[in-house]
């Protein structure tokens, strides 16, 4: 087990001459990070805004078609792998090497399923005709206008979805490292940077869970 | 379990209350007025999240700067479009 708690300093990279000065600037450097990411994800929300604005009846129509249970489901889930996220990091702080294999195990398992459940509402979307383009059939008063609403959704949901591949390939390769070597175990400021990532992930969600799944629920 | 877990074991357990809570809120029959309270349940939700799970709370100032700063330029991005949408006639 000792070798699983290491109890070594910190590694130092040029020109840091202090942990604390290196990891305030890994932790500043990812926050500059992720402000271009609210901005990012922003401009599909302002795109939401907009149209939800112009098309209010036809958002409210398209919104009945959306499994607001799957949606409330998926949160749940994003919201346990946040807090593992977020314990793994106090882990990897510590040094407890088998405390953050095994959080990281969870998180990763509970970000698959979330990309599952995902996946299996788009099926249904696909086998409904709500997806946009040439096989799209709505009835309703405004097709076109309903249409974009699943557009948005597609795109925002998509662009999340994508960006939760990424942190599960993070998670595999960090995990696999640290299972490998002890190496990682002396650069802490690796996995609080991924939880900042994995953390902001689950936050966009909580925004598009009432924008695409509480607009008119059944 | 040490302090730290137990801390992050209320979050989730607020972030859970949360969730059903906003759930609950969007089948009140409120016409098309439920965003406003599903939005700011959200920025709840996100404000825990931060807060605690990203720890923002025990971070140095320069990093709460940062982290608020984003959503500072996201919300005039957003106020001032929808301001020029509602403050002219929009053809139907």
């Amino acid at each position: 087990m000792a070798d699983n708690v290491s109890t070594s300093p910190e590694v130092l990279n040029f020109p840091f001459e202090e942990p604390a000065h290196q990891r305030e600037t890994a932790l500043f450097g990812m926050w500059v990070f992720l402000v271009t990411e609210v901005l990012f994800f922003g401009g599909m929300f302002t795109a939401y805004l907009v149209y939800r604005y112009s098309h209010l009846q036809a958002f409210l129509e398209a919104g009945r078609h959306q499994e607001w249970y799957l949606g409330a489901l998926n949160t749940a889930v994003l919201m346990t792998s946040g807090f593992t996220m977020a314990l793994a990091v106090q882990a990897a702080r510590r040094g407890d090497r088998t405390w953050l294999l095994r959080l990281f195990t969870m998180t990763w398992l509970l970000g698959a399923a979330f990309l599952a459940i995902e996946g299996y509402e788009y099926h249904t979307k696909f086998v409904e005709h709500l997806v946009p383009g040439n096989g799209f059939a709505f009835t309703g008063s405004d097709p076109a206008a309903a249409q974009l609403f699943f557009v948005l959704y597609f795109t925002m949901t998509g662009m999340h979805m994508f960006h939760m591949f990424i942190g599960l390939m993070l998670i595999l390769f960090f995990g696999l490292w640290t299972a490998g070597s002890t190496r990682p175990m002396h650069k802490p400021n690796c996995f609080e940077v991924l939880g900042l990532y994995w953390a902001f992930v689950d936050i966009v969600w909580l925004f598009l869970y009432p924008l695409f799944y509480l607009v008119n629920p059944s | 379990m040490n302090k730290s877990t137990i801390e992050h074991l209320k979050i989730l357990a607020s972030l859970f209350l949360l969730l059903a809570l906003t759930t609950a809120v969007a089948f009140v029959p409120l016409g098309s007025w439920n965003w406003i309270p599903n939005l700011v349940l959200s920025v709840l939700m996100t404000g825990l999240i931060i807060l605690f799970f990203m720890r923002v709370r025990y971070s140095a100032p320069l990093i709460w700067l940062t982290s608020v700063a984003g959503f500072v330029w996201l919300s005039l991005l957003l106020f001032l479009i929808i301001l020029d949408y509602i403050s002219r006639p929009w053809p139907q």
